[in-house]
């Protein structure tokens, strides 16, 4: 009995670490760089970077398109 | 801050007045969800041989980009999951529900038309929950160069 009980601890512990992470983690952006050959690319572009930043999720619910 | 809803805008090199012939494309897809995407209406004032950056919200919208007319496109919607399992990246809530018929981020392959290629990225927000496990969000920087160098 007592080993159970000590592993629903240890589990429940556990999960509660997870969901403290997943609050944190939220706030850990990750920069991803790729590079891209593109057909056509004019020289005075060569090298250049283009961000993409997506999902602001600024509001609640989905906006007029219906796109959440 | 302009909408591109369906249109694309040439875009100037950095340090240029005015747009020429080396421009690049910024190609905006409608909403997928409102059933107002027209890849086609969105590309037909891009000149045939022109570099261009192909973006939309929902990555299912890229299913009706031509074939060969975006060679670089991106996509966001799907938070990369929001909730994943270490060590099984695939593995995602997305994998079970009925939208999620393609991976939920980064280079998506075997998907599409020919000659075009999709990235999706994880967003930086989230929803429903305020959560991400081994999800972070994402900004992504990508490095433009000819393809035929």
């Amino acid at each position: 009995m007592k080993t159970v009980r000590i592993g629903l601890a240890s589990l429940l512990g556990l999960a509660v670490l997870v969901a403290i992470w997943g609050l944190v983690e939220p706030y850990t952006i990750s920069v991803e760089r790729h590079e891209v050959p593109l057909d056509g690319l004019a020289a005075a572009w060569e090298g250049e970077q283009v961000a993409v930043v997506s999902d602001f999720q600024i509001g609640i619910g989905p906006g007029p398109s219906g796109e959440p | 801050m302009r909408v591109l809803e369906n249109e694309a805008v040439p875009v100037a090199p950095s340090g240029e007045e005015g747009v020429q012939n080396d421009a690049l494309y910024v190609v905006g897809i409608g909403s997928y969800m409102a059933g107002k995407n027209r890849p086609p209406v969105a590309l037909e004032e891009v000149p045939e041989p022109a570099a261009r950056l192909v973006v939309m919200h929902n990555p299912d919208a890229f299913a009706g980009v031509p074939a060969h007319a975006a060679p670089l496109a991106v996509a966001g919607h799907t938070h990369g999951g929001q909730l994943r399992l270490p060590y099984a990246p695939e593995w995602t809530y997305l994998t079970y529900v009925a939208e999620a018929r393609i991976h939920a981020d980064g280079w998506i392959h075997d998907y599409g038309q020919a000659g075009n290629r999709l990235y999706v990225n994880r967003g930086i927000g989230f929803s429903k929950l305020p959560l991400r496990i081994n999800c972070p969000p994402e900004i992504t920087l990508f490095t433009l160069v000819n393809a035929r160098e």
